[in-house]
């Protein structure tokens, strides 16, 4: 087979053309092949997605999930016609709040509203916390009690209720963030069911409610633009060709470059982002115009050759077409290249290299898959177009389309001078236009504004102190800290700061918790509406205030020990360039006063995270256009061998982005996320006709030997073909600007305004500057006129080809250096860790509450596996009056087999049988549940999914992040877990550091391990410590005298035995 | 004669220690005050201690376990150790202040065979809490009838104890028992003297009658006891077999007529115990069961000569514990007792009923202990409601406050104490 396998482009082709069912069964099992792999992408349309994920300010925005619970919420606004505080209007927001406490996904502790929310009230003994009204059952007496409480608690205000008392907000935290869009339809369905009376309206918004929106947006869209760009791409095709055979075959090549690319990035894991939704439509764009250009001239041949054999032509007309075609994907990878490497942002990152991977998979189709397919359908050129094509000969009676190409060369012949002017100064326009691009984005632009979305976002922020939300977390170095008076002095100093900065409406902390405590302890006099100054009085009203009200009323501004705070600011304007100066000046404020080690600040919630991937945006667009353009500049030069002819080929695609510049300045569109990947896409696009211009008219000089003669031959035909390859693209394209995603619709009308105008500067303005400077290029040399395929130039194509498929290859080793094993592959790898058949040690335990008492338990414990059972025997030695205590448990392989386990009480002198389907409870007063002394550091496989989310330095190593999630809410309740972060050591597969969160996802307890080392050749953990974040106890669990290979008496695992006490 | 006891037992002692390595020494000190708040009265302000000493021996180990305890009261105490010891073997002085006892003193080992425990031990079978069905091996102090710990209450005996493993997880144990002591009841005025027709002759007429003090059997082989018991682990499930033939650690009070004077005479009488018990866990809850059929059981008769009448009888008892909640444990039991044959004669009901229900609460990482527990007779509509909280102040210091009520019909296993209802408080320090 190697002996016979084609080394010349002739006889590759002709390999292919005897060989044509071989080469499409392959290349139709590549096509299923990377197609299987489709179902497992992921949608991801979130705008934390446009962040990497060790990006610090997304971390902390993580960090400040974690620990307050805030997150991108969805705000729901109740708007009445008068005032709010009637009993319809308060019934209605018990309503919504009780019902969205049904909605899954939503945090049942994390909502706010009039309903959850508490009055503080001071009473002759102390204080009294009480919720604002207690049912849905409200007269007008109560609405007037509530209305007047609320004017006294001046939080709540421009918050929680309007300005001007007309609306209510109800915001409700998100669980799990990836469940927005459901979320929010559940949260639609849900308001739909209730039936509130009329003069009532509800409007949902919020960041949360944008990304659940766009969502389905996004999917909508995708399910109407494809096939829409799909037919007219068809229609364009058969137009041009009247024939079956091109139009389904350039949608195999279509089907095949979508299925190569969306297969690859299922496989390595990336996600469908918001941005991706326009791949598809650039890559059929791209895929058809090698179809076009080949079925093109292959039935110029037939129409010149008739009487030819269908494979002789089919050959031939691959050996004029296979290097323009090459030519332009390597220009379009390279384009799309240009932005793999200048964004920072993953969506465009892997927009860039996904493309490119289309592009050169659309490129090997159409050199094999294509031709071979070709010589089975035999396609016959169409009576009434071979005059048409035929325009070689003398008496061609070209179309309209062919007619328009040459009126076009004919101007351009005749006014080459006016129509480079024109140029320049479109070029002079478009540079000082770029220097008045804006860069912008304001996700609530993501909609049209009659959108209910759009509205509600308006309605909320005229009424309330805004939906865009910004946390300003302090941080203090120690527990209490924030009792410090100096320390909420200075939190109250910045709010009032941030208050006097445009957009900024409210402010909310502790400090007006605290403010609203002082008064109503005292009397209620408005004097008092300040902070207390002693640390201690502080601690007191916490104390207080704790002994009526809810142990998580404060979750959103306080950590559990008051070491950290949050500041939450409201703004009433989401668009990065009104908030960019704001975000300058707080940090500014914050760098000033709050730097020294006792009080610190950073920013963090939606708007900071807005402002930081956006400020580097236009940077990025920037150098990804300069590196697109001179990757194209580059390869272009190699492949014609002349740096003129790779100046040339940059000239129509560097003018029309300029003229596009020029149009974003005019029609006010800012470089925002859906327009400043623009440039990389025009210049993939729009450098092809420059290099099939420019390829063309140097072959037709050879045979020609005058410009003007070859020009004339180069419209009806290449500028045909090009002008079709034009229609498809535009077309293509063109159905975005229908799309209902704003930036998509912006999108969509620049790229077509580029590859226009590409267009028609490689058609006009790239002849008449050959035209006038007659470059060396394309004069220099008379050649043969048929490129013979061993030629060097096939050599350095080959050898560019296989440069840039190194390159794609060569980032995708790049991706796997981020990229990440598989969760279950490492939760496998953790529990294959060898813990020996047996095993004794000795634990010390010291258990500290959240007082600082201390306990102190000395124990032993005895472990042997008998046969795949592991049985684990516990010995209590200390202190007295836990002796003998003794716990026993036989850990069966299946999982459908519950554990058996014994407690010996010495003061029964009994070992009581106890229930081991309580994994989740605690073991002996320890922080350790059941389940956690059973597994040793382990999981169990059927509780969990797992998932890897990347590597992070703990303990001065390099850890795989391994989260795992229950696999049902059974299991979670069972565990007491809802999300287990483990920290894993890749030398040893040993869990470092694990972080539990409750069913309810907020922090539970963080384990840390220290001293691993092996004993008798086994990792062997010596130190843990679990700190209870709810309960704030810490258990130290220190393992000594190791030991793995004494043998252990098999009665020792016995119920019996138990009373026995340790041997 | 004493003195000769105690010599002889310091001798063995010595002889023992010498051979000893090394002694592992600790034991308790703890201090407890209950106030019986209907009489106005304190029935305890005790101070006790234990001292649990563990050596090693050349071979197996030794466990030595002494307690004494003071009390500033007198009301629970006997004047002197009641006969209810079996001469020679009790190891014990009691004074209406104080008392010391050698609690347990017993050499464990192992050899080919199996496991031995020789010496004065306590031995528990079954399955149940709060009332014995199997667990008749040791007899118990009803000083305090139910409400002292049963660590504390149960007396241990003298005897073999070996234990031997079958295959398939199972093991045999055999006890010979060569310590005839039996309960110690509570002395006569105690709060906690029996008085209630299920178990003693009622007082009648003008005189009281003549009660002989009952009296242990004492012979070394000829009143020993004999157990075994065979303990298998079956899928999931505890399963026992146990067989016990005992003296009846209660007295069989006879009342005859010595010329114009009753006369209540005081006898122990053997019985053969064949029973067994199951537990398995089933998710969150947790199945106990025990099941025993006891031959020639006196019971106590309508018909007031003599008094009381021999029948079989069965028990049963039927527990569930429920571990559902985090860090609770509710737990249902049904014990069931029914009289084979003469039942029209005897004054407990063919059929008794009594249930118990137990809720602990732990918190705050099992520092803080909430108990309350319930036992009820369905018969009689008595009952004992028993509630406590207990702390760990540090790691090797417990305090608690508990109170005991009884309640219900006097003629009734607990309504016969419901002059005795009491709040405890005390402490209890490891070392």
């Amino acid at each position: 087979m190697n002996k016979k396998f084609p080394v010349t482009i002739d006889a590759f082709f002709r390999w292919v053309v005897t060989h044509p069912k071989l080469v499409i069964v392959v290349g139709i099992s590549l096509m299923i092949g990377f197609g299987s792999f489709i179902p497992q992408l992921q949608k991801d349309t979130s705008a934390d997605a446009f962040l990497e994920k060790d990006n610090p300010a997304l971390v902390y925005k993580e960090k400040v999930r974690d620990i307050f619970g805030l997150s991108d919420p969805m705000v729901i606004a109740l708007v009445a016609e008068g005032s709010i505080f009637t009993p319809e209007g308060l019934t209605a927001i018990w309503q919504i709040t009780d019902a969205m406490r049904n909605i899954k996904n939503i945090d049942p502790e994390g909502i706010t509203s009039l309903a959850t929310e508490n009055n503080i009230v001071g009473t002759y003994d102390g204080m009294e916390v009480t919720p604002f009204y207690e049912n849905e059952d409200v007269s007008q007496e109560q609405a007037i009690a509530v209305r007047e409480a609320i004017r006294d608690f001046p939080l709540y205000q421009g918050t929680l209720v309007a300005n001007d008392e007309t609306a209510s907000l109800i915001v409700t935290e998100l669980l799990d963030d990836s469940k927005t869009e459901e979320t929010y339809q559940a949260i639609l369905a849900s308001l739909n069911e209730l039936n509130l009376p009329s003069g009532l309206a509800v409007h949902v918004a919020g960041e949360g409610a944008i990304s659940g929106y766009l969502g389905s947006y996004i999917d909508s869209d995708a399910s109407r633009l494809n096939p829409i760009a799909a037919l007219i791409i068809t229609l364009i095709v058969f137009i041009a060709f009247q024939r079956l055979a091109p139009t389904l075959l350039a949608n195999v090549i279509i089907v095949a470059s979508a299925l190569v690319t969306f297969g690859s990035m299922a496989a390595m894991d990336v996600s469908f982002f918001v941005i991706t939704n326009a791949l598809p439509v650039i890559l059929i764009g791209i895929a058809v115009a090698d179809s076009i250009h080949i079925y093109s001239e292959y039935f110029e041949r037939r129409a010149e050759y008739p009487n030819e054999s269908i494979s002789d032509s089919v050959v031939a007309s691959m050996e004029s077409m296979w290097r323009p075609i090459t030519l332009t994907t390597l220009t379009t990878a390279a384009g799309f290249m240009g932005l793999y490497f200048a964004a920072y942002m993953p969506p465009f990152k892997y927009f860039g290299l996904f493309t490119a991977l289309g592009v050169v998979t659309a490129w090997l189709y159409s050199l094999m898959v294509l031709p071979a397919a070709m010589v089975l359908f035999k396609t016959s050129v169409h009576p009434r177009l071979i005059a048409k094509f035929s325009t070689r000969k003398v008496a061609s009676k070209p179309d309209i389309f062919a007619q328009s190409m040459l009126l076009l060369g004919r101007v351009t012949m005749r006014f080459p001078k006016t129509i480079v002017l024109l140029s320049v100064v479109t070029i002079a326009l478009g540079l000082v236009s770029s220097n008045y691009l804006v860069v912008n984005d304001d996700r609530i632009d993501s909609f049209h504004s009659d959108e209910p979305l759009y509205i509600a976002d308006s309605v909320i922020n005229t009424r309330f102190d805004g939906t865009n939300y910004l946390d300003i977390v302090i941080e203090t170095g120690y527990a209490e800290g924030i009792f410090e008076p100096k320390v909420l002095e200075k939190i109250g100093a910045l709010q009032r700061y941030a208050q006097t900065l445009p957009h900024v409406q409210g402010a909310v902390s502790i400090v007006d918790y605290l403010k609203q405590m002082n008064r109503s302890l005292n009397e209620g006099k408005d004097i008092f509406y300040r902070l207390p100054q002693d640390k201690d009085l502080i601690a007191q009203y916490f104390l207080l205030y704790s002994t009526s009200g809810e142990p998580t009323d404060f979750e959103e501004e306080v950590d559990y020990d008051y070491r950290l705070a949050n500041v939450r600011l409201f703004l009433n304007e989401g668009a990065f360039v009104e908030n960019k100066n704001v975000l300058l000046a707080l940090q500014r404020y914050i760098d000033q006063e709050f730097n020294d080690d006792a009080v610190q600040a950073s920013m963090s919630g939606r708007v900071n995270l807005t402002y930081h991937w956006i400020k580097d945006l236009g940077t990025s667009h920037f150098m990804g256009m300069g590196i697109a353009l001179f990757l194209v500049w580059l390869v272009s030069s190699l492949l014609f061998r002349s740096v003129v002819a790779g100046s040339f080929a940059l000239i129509p695609v560097a003018t029309s982005i300029l003229l596009v510049y020029t149009a974003m300045v005019v029609m006010n569109i800012g470089l925002g996320i859906g327009t400043s990947m623009f440039a990389a896409v025009a210049i993939g696009l729009g450098v092809d006709f420059a290099i099939h211009t420019i390829d063309r008219i140097k072959t037709l000089y050879q045979v020609t030997g005058s410009i003007e003669a070859c020009l004339k031959r180069f419209y009806p035909s290449t500028g045909r073909a090009l002008f079709f390859n034009l229609l498809a693209i535009s077309f293509g394209f063109g159905v975005l600007i229908s799309s209902e995603v704003v930036p998509l619709n912006n999108f969509g009308t620049i790229v077509v305004l580029s590859v226009v105008t590409s267009f028609l500067f490689s058609m006009s303005l790239l002849p008449a500057l050959i035209l006038l400077f007659k470059p060396h290029f394309v004069v220099g040399q008379i050649r043969q006129t048929k490129v013979k395929a061993k030629t060097p130039l096939f050599t350095s194509l080959l050898a560019l080809l296989v440069a840039i498929l190194a390159v794609v290859i060569f980032v995708s080793p790049n991706l796997s250096a981020t990229e990440l094993p598989e969760g279950q592959w490492v939760a496998e790898q953790i529990n294959s860790v060898d813990e020996g058949a047996l095993r004794f040690s000795k634990v010390s335990m010291i258990l500290t509450d959240r007082r600082g008492k201390e306990r102190v338990r000395e124990a032993v414990v005895y472990r042997k596996y008998f046969g795949e059972e592991k049985r684990t025997v516990l010995y209590y030695l200390a202190p007295r009056n836990v002796r003998d205590t003794a716990f026993l448990t036989y850990d069966y392989p299946s999982f459908k087999v519950d554990d058996d386990q014994w407690l010996y009480l010495p003061a029964l002198r009994k070992s009581r049988r106890i229930s081991a389907s309580d994994r989740g409870d605690y073991f002996l007063g320890t922080d350790l549940t059941y389940e956690d002394m059973k597994k040793e550091g382990k999981f169990d496989l059927n509780d969990y999914f797992f998932k890897t989310k990347g590597y992070e330095e703990f303990s001065g190593k390099r850890m795989l992040v391994l989260e795992s999630t229950p696999k049902s809410d059974e299991i979670a309740q069972e565990l007491g877990y809802g999300k287990v972060e483990a920290w894993v050591d890749p030398e040893n597969w040993i869990i470092m550091k694990a972080q539990y969160s409750d069913t309810h996802l907020h922090p539970l307890k963080t384990m840390e391990l220290d001293d691993i080392r092996q004993v008798d050749g086994i990792w062997t953990r010596h130190y843990l410590k679990i700190k209870n974040h709810k309960t704030g106890h810490l258990t130290q669990w220190r393992i000594s005298d190791a030991d793995y290979v004494s043998p252990i008496n098999d009665s020792l695992f016995n119920r019996n035995s138990l009373k026995r006490g340790a041997p | 004669m004493r003195f000769s006891k105690y010599s002889a037992l310091l001798l063995l002692l010595l002889l023992v220690v010498r051979e000893v390595s090394a002694l592992d020494i600790g034991g308790t000190i703890k201090a407890e005050n209950a106030y019986n708040y209907l009489d106005n009265e304190w029935q305890k302000q005790v101070l006790e201690a234990d001292l649990e000493v563990n050596g090693e021996l050349p071979k197996g180990d030794l466990t030595f376990i002494v307690k004494g305890f003071l009390d500033q009261q007198t009301v629970l105490n006997p004047v002197s150790t009641p006969d209810t010891y079996a001469s020679g073997r009790a190891f014990r002085y009691d004074a209406p202040h104080g008392g010391l006892e050698l609690s347990e003193l017993y050499w464990e080992f192992e050899t080919g065979l199996g496991y031995w425990r020789l010496g004065k031990q306590q031995v528990v079978w079954g399955e149940a809490d709060g009332l014995k069905l199997l667990d008749v091996v040791n007899p118990q102090s009803y000083r305090e009838f139910l409400l002292d710990d049963f660590d504390e209450s149960r007396i241990p005996l003298w005897m073999f104890n070996g234990e031997f493993s079958l295959p398939n997880d199972s093991i045999l144990q055999i006890l010979w028992i060569v310590d005839g002591t039996t309960h110690e009841l509570a002395p006569s005025g105690s709060p906690y003297e029996f008085t209630s027709p299920l178990l003693v002759p009622q007082k009648g007429g003008a005189t009281d009658d003549r009660v002989e003090s009952p009296k242990a059997p004492s012979h070394w082989i000829r009143d020993s006891d004999f157990g075994v018991r065979l303990a298998h682990f079956w899928n999931g499930w505890d399963i026992t077999l146990n067989y016990l033939y005992h003296y009846i650690d209660d007295p069989v009070l006879r009342t005859s007529i010595e010329g114009v004077t009753p006369f209540v005479s005081a006898n122990y009488e053997r019985s053969h115990l064949l029973g067994g018990s199951a537990s398995t866990a089933l998710g969150d809850w947790v199945l106990r069961t025990e099941l025993a059929y006891e031959t020639d059981r006196y019971q106590r008769s309508v018909v007031s000569l003599p008094g009381v009448v021999k029948t079989n009888q069965w028990g049963s008892v039927i527990g569930l514990d429920y571990q559902g909640w985090t860090d609770q444990l509710i737990s249902l039991q049904w014990f069931q007792s029914r009289v084979l044959g003469q039942n029209n004669l005897t004054v407990k009901d063919e059929r008794e009923n009594i249930i118990s229900l137990i809720w602990e609460h732990r918190f705050l990482n099992d520092t803080l202990t909430f108990r309350a527990s319930n036992l009820s007779s369905l018969n009689r509509h008595d009952g004992l409601v028993r509630v406590k909280m207990s702390y760990n102040l540090i790691s090797n210091l417990d305090v608690y406050l508990g109170g005991d009520r009884f309640y219900g019909n006097h003629k009734g296993l607990f309504g016969q104490f419901d002059q005795a209802d009491r709040v405890a408080v005390g402490a209890e320090l490891g070392f």
